[in-house]
């Protein structure tokens, strides 16, 4: 009667040693989930650098410049920033043309100014084609709203429009 | 129908003598059959102090017992109400042996049903032994090897004997049991009364003769019934030839030998169990003896066999589990550390290039805001250039305006990074005049016109201002803008 009170004893021992083995692997599985994915994350990375050499001396750097432009210094944004509105306003034979630099901010490395331009245009395809060229060109100048009124024979237009920029040195 | 039950009337006994051992202690010695290949034979002969195997053998046993030491008595109990039956014969057999009940074997046999001064009885037959007593016998049976599982009466035996082949007719079964001679009365198929006597004195047959009728007197007295027939089983030859013929003429009723066994020939020493060489079921019906303690224990021995197998078992396939995991454990291991070595590696290929995964890094935001940027570009000019051809020619606009929804929005929700605009719509909020001079013409135009726009831009979007139209001619509208200008 002693004997199946001393198995049963040793089974106990055996199903808690195989629940604590049970454990262990639960444990190492887990373990060995966290690093694979920790090791697949840094082979990316690593296969991402090496990319990145490739690209390093590519136009990719040139075109991201296209779109997000950086500038010297905050003065230098303003100025190259309110003479491509100017500009455009010009081409599109605009009168009174009149730009107002207004809130800027910064965030992450990349600055947003928001401008105020204002101008009378003398038809109304001239103001769809200086909005196309704001919209379209580089770097794009998003327009925020805008207002169109006529004015005898002209259109007088102001428009907030919001554009994106890098400053290497200084700051806003 | 007699009914068998163990001890305590648990269940109805189910016994296959044939595949068993059965033993006989008749007084002190211990006589033993059981059936091998299907073939009946002798297996122990001796004394129950030194008891000894004529062959090899084990398993279980069962064990008929003629000793002093039993009792029996006939019990009679109402038919009617339930009776706890247990209870009764517990108390019955203490009694009986003049014991404790905790001290008393016993077993018992439903006879029959009777009427007993205009009432229907249960009439049982109770055999109660000291159960130490039996105890004993079967600790000592148990040392060679035989594990008793049933203990019975040879009364019983015998009674269940004489209701096969008695038949209704009041009469004597007369069993030979070597030294012992048995007569039992039956009356309509149903026990009355057990008389043992020895053999194998001088006047032998004479004091048979006059037990017979010592047996008839006591029925007649009795059971108030004549002796009508003598049945006689195993017989000695000497008794079929010498003494039938006497017998029939002094007592005047006829006497039939019943059919012997063939195994009488051989071993008349085994006595009753020669009736269970010729008919194993016999014993079938048959109540058991055995004290529950024993029964109980040999239950938990049984339970604790079974018990330690089912946990060998499962050790067993424990065991394999553990190895499998273990193995498995340690692979993980070496994959880990291997996973390991490798992370080391390439972060320290990774550190080296430090700078440049920053250079990347920044590059990557670079380009995730100029994606955003180029995202959130409402191509204004788009929907400017449409509407220019929604407008009919007797429509004069005045003003449009348009302002982005994100920017309605609160900044501290959008913040100031650009981003898809969902959720809000954008509309062209126009003023416009309509040209002709006509209330009628107006209304009728503009009316058009909004249809036509409202088929441009379907849904509830479309608002209309023209208050003014019929009078001066002026409306506003505010047209949402499609998703693809947007």
């Amino acid at each position: 009667m002693m004997l199946p009170g001393i198995m049963a004893l040793v089974l106990i021992g055996t199903v808690v040693y195989y629940l604590i083995l049970n454990q262990q692997s639960k444990a190492l599985l887990k373990e060995i989930k966290v690093l694979e994915a920790r090791l697949e994350e840094a082979r990316v990375t690593l296969r991402a650098l090496e990319e990145w050499e490739r690209v390093r001396g590519s136009g990719l750097i040139w075109t991201l410049a296209r779109w997000v432009p950086l500038f010297g210094d905050p003065l230098e944004a303003r100025l190259r920033l309110e003479g491509r509105i100017l500009e455009l306003l010009r081409e599109a034979k605009a009168a009174e043309p009149w730009v107002e630099w207004k809130a800027s901010i910064e965030e992450k490395g990349t600055a947003q100014v928001r401008i105020r331009a204002r101008g009378v245009f003398p038809s109304y395809q001239a103001v769809v084609n200086w909005i196309k060229e704001l919209e379209q060109g580089a770097p794009p100048m998003i327009p925020v709203s805008m207002e169109i009124r006529k004015e005898g024979m002209r259109l007088r237009v102001s428009a907030d429009l919001k554009v994106f920029f890098r400053v290497e040195h200084g700051s806003l | 129908m007699p009914e068998s039950v163990y001890i305590g009337g648990l269940a109805r006994l189910r016994r296959n003598l044939s595949k068993a051992t059965v033993l006989y202690l008749r007084q002190d010695r211990l006589l033993g059959i059981s059936w091998h290949k299907g073939r009946f034979r002798k297996v122990m002969d001796c004394s129950l102090e030194a008891p000894h195997l004529l062959h090899r053998l084990g398993g279980l046993s069962t064990l008929l017992i003629h000793r002093d030491s039993m009792e029996h008595k006939v019990v009679s109990l109402p038919a009617g109400p339930r009776i706890p039956l247990a209870r009764v014969m517990a108390r019955e057999a203490a009694e009986l042996l003049g014991a404790a009940q905790d001290e008393t074997a016993f077993g018992w046999r439903l006879l029959g049903r009777v009427e007993e001064d205009g009432t229907w009885m249960q009439r049982y037959l109770l055999a109660a032994c000291d159960r130490q007593e039996i105890q004993q016998s079967v600790a000592q049976i148990r040392g060679v090897g035989l594990e008793v599982t049933d203990v019975l009466s040879a009364l019983d035996l015998l009674v269940e004997y004489g209701t096969r082949f008695m038949g209704s007719k009041p009469g004597l079964l007369v069993v030979f049991d070597q030294e012992l001679v048995h007569v039992v009365f039956f009356k309509e198929a149903m026990y009355g009364f057990h008389r043992v006597f020895q053999a194998g004195q001088e006047a032998f047959q004479e004091e048979l003769l006059q037990e017979f009728q010592r047996s008839a007197y006591y029925a007649k007295q009795r059971h108030k019934a004549a002796v009508e027939q003598i049945r006689v089983a195993l017989a000695p030859s000497w008794f079929l030839q010498e003494t039938i013929p006497v017998l029939e003429s002094s007592l005047q009723v006829p006497c039939t030998p019943l059919p012997l066994p063939q195994s009488l020939e051989q071993w008349p020493e085994l006595g009753l169990l020669n009736l269970l060489s010729q008919d194993p079921a016999l014993g079938k019906p048959l109540f058991s003896m055995i004290p529950p303690q024993v029964r109980r224990r040999r239950h938990l021995r049984r339970l604790a066999a079974l018990s330690l197998a089912v946990e060998i078992l499962l050790i067993g396939l424990m065991g394999v589990a553990i190895t499998i995991f273990r193995s498995a454990n340690q692979n993980d291991k070496e994959t880990l550390l291997g996973y390991a070595r490798s992370l080391q590696a390439v972060e320290s290929s990774l550190g080296a290039r430090r700078g440049d995964l920053q250079e990347m890094e920044s590059l990557r935001h670079s380009v995730m805001t100029a994606k955003k940027i180029m995202a959130s570009r409402p191509q204004l000019h788009l929907s400017l250039e449409e509407l220019s051809y929604l407008v009919p020619e007797e429509i004069r606009l005045e003003s449009i305006k348009w302002k982005d929804p994100l920017e309605e929005q609160p900044r501290a929700a959008g913040g100031s990074s650009p981003g898809p605009g969902a959720g809000k719509k954008a509309f062209l909020e126009i003023e416009g005049i309509l040209q002709a001079r006509e209330p009628e013409i107006r209304y009728e135009a503009f009316s058009r016109w909004l249809d036509f726009l409202k088929e441009v831009f379907p849904g509830p979007d479309l608002m209309v201002q023209s208050s003014e139209l019929l009078q001066k001619g002026k409306f506003s509208l505010a047209v949402p803008l499609s998703s693809e200008s947007q």
